[in-house]
């Protein structure tokens, strides 16, 4: 469906306005069930705890780690913890 | 074979915490134990940052939103590429800026001011930016391409007028207030992009690693230079011409490589007319006009006629989602469940 199609059945004119709901539609649709899907794998560095979530994330779906329960360099996905570990980590602010 | 090893996340803002057990086990006359001060009260002190660097090990899946048509990876003799190659990202007056040793971006047709690039691979940056601003790699105060993208950081600067390029890998004339921005021995994972320089592609101007700074000069015989050719990324001994540069004022700034996989689309279709297409089967399109009635009836205070829209908005959604489910639905048992 193209925009101009979308502007004519809810009856709007306003371009810019239009677009702007149909961004914000977009967000919502993928928050509540995914339509477009991405991977991206980062390096991890020795003594480095935090990263940088990808600036076009609407949702995390999965999170994977190479080697996590098996040495076949398979990526699988880990656990998320309820307590932060108490140790100190080398990047902390 | 690589050893096997057990993570977790947490997430702090807008960032996520990997953190790794860090455990030791074996046996035999030479087995030295894990320390009792690593393990604490319930093992919770063997949950640590990371213990090993691993090349792409952290892999995240997430959804997106589809304000864009991703275009083909073309690359051609003639400039007229779209999938381009950078190594680097890094900071100018706040705005981030795509470096790539050895490549002159503004010589491609594609890529414009105000125009649209697409950004995979990367490590922060995935998605559309727009271009605010194209320099050549020679000569110029930052290189690469500057975008609209503000970036909340504070990142390390230097200038320098009057420099000098020697024949032996070095740059003189520098103030020796360098080592109070920049590291005069930096660690393996400190990177500085230098623009400024007068020579041509591929030399001096780029991504380094590994300087060393004393006194007044900035040294770079035993630095690791990373290029950009045939869209792959390479790693050498500096490229250094000191002929063309006597005299030059140069830039640097700190630079965050990227993991050798980032590239962009140049010329990218984005969202922004009534001709664009919405990226979505039909079907949800259809719960899309439903959301935008909802909006449009919010903003005219009628609240019933949005929740309205709003539920059929939902539904829609959800009967997408069922469609997609063919048969009898089962619970799997758990690895942990009692059988």
């Amino acid at each position: 469906m193209k925009v101009k199609e979308l502007m004519e059945r809810v009856g709007m004119t306003e371009t810019g306005r239009a677009i702007a709901y149909i961004k914000d539609g977009l967000d919502e649709m993928n928050m509540l069930a995914e339509t477009h899907i991405n991977v991206q794998r980062i390096d991890i560095a020795e003594n480095q705890r935090y990263y940088d979530l990808p600036a076009d994330m609407i949702k995390v779906t999965d999170i994977r780690v190479k080697n996590h329960s098996n040495s076949k360099d398979e990526y699988r996905s880990i656990p998320r913890t309820i307590y932060k570990p108490p140790t100190e980590d080398a990047d902390g602010v | 074979m690589a050893s096997r090893r057990f993570y977790a996340y947490y997430i702090r803002g807008s960032q996520l915490a990997l953190v790794e057990h860090d455990s030791a086990s074996g046996d035999g006359l030479n087995y030295t134990g894990t320390d009792i001060n690593d393990i604490g009260p319930s093992g919770g002190l063997q949950w640590k940052s990371p213990v090993a660097s691993i090349t792409d090990g952290l892999e995240i899946e997430y959804a997106y939103s589809p304000r864009y048509l991703t275009p083909s990876k073309g690359i051609d003799s003639a400039n007229a590429d779209i999938y381009h190659t950078y190594n680097c990202w890094f900071v100018v007056d706040g705005y981030l800026t795509l470096g790539a040793s050895g490549v002159s971006f503004s010589n491609f047709s594609s890529i414009a001011v105000d125009s649209y690039i697409l950004i995979e691979g990367s490590e922060r940056w995935n998605g559309i930016h727009k271009v605010k601003a194209i320099q050549n790699i020679s000569n110029t105060a930052h290189g690469g391409i500057q975008t609209y993208t503000k970036v909340n950081q504070a990142t390390k600067y230097f200038t320098e007028s009057s420099v000098t390029f020697t024949t032996s890998e070095t740059i003189t004339g520098v103030d020796a207030e360098f080592d109070d921005i920049f590291s005069a021995s930096p660690s393996s994972n400190e990177y500085m992009w230098i623009a400024g320089s007068d020579a041509g592609f591929g030399f001096n101007n780029g991504l380094y690693s590994g300087w060393s700074f004393s006194s007044t000069t900035l040294t770079f015989s035993s630095a690791t230079f990373y290029y950009i050719g045939n869209n792959t990324e390479t790693t050498g001994t500096p490229n250094w011409d000191a002929s063309s540069d006597p005299s030059v004022t140069i830039y640097m700034y700190e630079a965050f490589r990227e993991n050798g996989s980032a590239k962009f689309y140049s010329g990218v279709d984005v969202m922004d007319d009534e001709s664009d297409t919405i990226d979505l089967p039909e079907y949800l399109a259809k719960g899309l006009v439903y959301y935008v009635q909802g909006k449009l009836a919010e903003d005219q205070g009628d609240i019933e006629r949005k929740e309205y829209f709003m539920r059929e908005f939902r539904r829609i959604l959800e009967k997408h989602e069922s469609s997609k489910i063919w048969g009898a639905r089962q619970l799997a048992v758990g690895p942990h469940g009692i059988r």
